[in-house]
């Protein structure tokens, strides 16, 4: 069974690359995935991917972990007091419903060309799917529990971090691997936008040298962020609710 | 005998009479309603429509193409480069790239060819706030200019700096938009951009009159806008480059001679943009500038579209200087940029 369930993504993994390399379209506009992979080891050999991903990867790091610890605050206090559901719930769903892509040239002029700028981006994209997903967690703690507990007078911090949270957290895992690899698409866009450094502006300026092989590598590496990303919390959502499944 | 009817000749006569009125019926069909062989091509610009294109719509408007047997689509496009891919992929048989592409495809064995030039002066600007008292190259050295993303200005800028012995600078670039929006509203804190002088009009209607520097205006003149098709099809459809080049430049003529009404032709036929007094203004004043970009010197001497050895050995000089190709290209490479053969 345990094999099996190996062997069916390089299956697919290898009809992928089958397809791509049998596809007939000519290699400036997509390149061949052997060509693409010979340029990732040539261009990390010589170094001019890892400068512009390390720069990323902080900027998607750093993005990530901002936007994750504020959701979580953020969606306890509005799970817990429905003064504050009703107050700014509203206008956190307004935040969700703009589509960041239109205000993010907005926030490239308040924040810079630089770093920071990129992390907002990242995180304001990244930032409500962890939201939604602890509310819902906090909400869905089996009610007799919650009188269980109740009736043996437990406090409400008590009630939050011995029931409520623990409850919610395959809820929170799940958005923190949702968001993951929404930031990264942000930190991107973000780049895209207005940047020195980086993936984005390393696909940018090879988009403009019509080096196809070279903006192909920098998106293999993104996919393989990406990818680290959600399987590495993915891991941790399995440690820490080990319950689960079971 | 006399006077009985030949009844053979009479059939004869009608016979011959039904067979000539069917050729000549047949003729006149062909010649008025029978409908021709028309070939379908498309045209991208290297971005959306705009005033700019205005040149292109009297041979639409007066059915020029049509004439000559082509239906012609112009399509916005997505800049110089994607329009590079849209050729490969046979999206588009004509595009706009700049001078800048068609070097470096070339030397990645992409060989295309530019049938007339659209920019014959190049449009790189730099653009300064008052306040910043920046008025001629010199006065750069110390500043930040705010560039745009995959624009000719970032192969161009550095180039241009040092031959104007300018050394202290930084570039930022943005995405285009943030920087023309930045640049106006004065949010970057710069006042410093290097950009098209086709967006003028539109810093303009924002109430903001900047200095310019041109960087053709100081020695910098290389190929932007060309119209262009892959080599492989010119070789293959002559006929049709010669047709389509033909009538476009024809088109461009007529625009330069008849201005406002080439400029009205444009408007009816791009009913999505706005018809108000300042949008016109705006799209007025870009029409303006295409045509300051495209009647030269060399236009006038020669023809609209003519494009010279000298001023493609000098793109491709300055896109190895900026390091995107590893050799300069040969005399022989470089004349195969190019053809002015199918000019009128």
């Amino acid at each position: 069974m345990d094999i099996k369930k190996g062997v069916s993504p390089i299956i697919v993994f290898v009809l992928f690359i089958l397809v791509w390399q049998l596809v007939p379209i000519h290699p400036l506009v997509l390149p061949k995935p052997y060509t693409v992979f010979l340029r990732v080891v040539t261009d990390i050999s010589n170094g001019i991917l890892v400068g512009e991903t390390i720069v990323t990867l902080q900027e998607i790091l750093l993005g990530f972990a901002i936007s994750s610890v504020l959701a979580v605050l953020i969606g306890i206090l509005v799970g817990e007091f429905d003064f504050l559901k009703n107050a700014i719930y509203p206008y956190l769903i307004a935040i969700q419903a703009t589509p960041v892509m239109t205000i993010a040239p907005i926030i490239i002029l308040i924040f810079g060309y630089g770093i920071m700028s990129k992390v907002v981006i990242g995180g304001l994209i990244s930032f409500f799917p962890i939201l939604t997903n602890v509310v819902n967690g906090l909400n869905s703690v089996d009610k007799e529990l919650l009188e269980l507990i109740k009736s043996f007078r437990a406090s409400r911090f008590k009630v939050l971090t011995k029931v409520k949270l623990p409850c919610a957290l395959p809820y929170i895992f799940t958005g923190l691997e949702t968001s993951s690899v929404i930031c990264v698409v942000g930190v991107i866009f973000g780049e895209f936008l207005g940047s020195s450094s980086g993936l984005g502006n390393y696909i940018v300026a090879k988009q403009f040298n019509l080096d196809s092989s070279a903006i192909f590598s920098a998106v293999v590496i993104l996919t393989l962020i990406g990818m680290l990303m959600f399987f590495s919390i993915r891991l941790i959502h399995k440690k820490v609710t080990f319950w689960e499944g079971k | 005998m006399e006077g009985e009817k030949h009844p053979i000749n009479k059939k004869l006569a009608v016979a011959t009479f039904c067979i000539l009125a069917l050729i000549i019926g047949g003729v006149f069909y062909y010649v008025y309603y029978m409908p021709r062989s028309v070939t379908s091509i498309n045209v991208a610009f290297d971005w959306f429509i705009y005033g700019k294109f205005a040149m292109f719509y009297p041979a639409q408007q007066f059915g020029w193409y049509k004439d000559v047997g082509l239906d012609v689509t112009f399509l916005p496009g997505a800049g110089s480069a994607d329009n590079v891919k849209r050729l490969l992929n046979g999206e588009v048989q004509f595009a706009f790239v700049d001078g800048i592409q068609i070097v470096v495809a070339k030397t990645l064995g992409v060989n295309l060819t530019a049938v007339g030039a659209y920019h014959d002066k190049n449009p790189v600007v730099v653009y300064a706030w008052n306040w910043t008292g920046v008025k001629e190259p010199k006065d750069l050295d110390g500043k930040t200019i705010i560039t745009a993303m995959g624009g000719d200005e970032n192969a161009m800028l550095p180039i241009f700096l040092k031959k104007q012995n300018v050394t202290d600078y930084t570039i930022n670039t943005v995405d285009f938009p943030t920087q023309l929006n930045g640049f106006i509203s004065n949010a970057t804190g710069y006042g410093i951009i290097a950009t098209y002088v086709t967006v003028l009009p539109n810093i303009e209607a924002s109430g903001v009159h900047p200095n310019i520097i041109w960087l053709a205006d100081y020695g910098l003149d290389v190929y932007s806008n060309v119209i262009t098709c892959r080599t492989d099809y010119l070789k293959a459809h002559s006929d049709i480059v010669a047709k389509f080049v033909n009538v476009t430049y024809r088109s461009v003529k007529w625009s330069l001679q008849h201005q406002a009404q080439a400029f009205n032709i444009f408007m009816t036929w791009n009913p999505s943009i706005a018809n108000d007094t300042a949008t016109r203004s705006v799209e007025t004043g870009q029409f303006n500038v295409g045509i300051e970009l495209i009647n030269t010197t060399i236009a006038q001497q020669h023809t609209y579209g003519y494009m010279t050895l000298i001023k493609w050995e000098d793109t491709s000089n300055m896109v190895y200087y900026s390091n995107m190709i590893s050799a300069p290209l040969t005399v022989d490479q470089v004349q195969s940029l190019y053809t002015n053969q199918y000019l009128p």
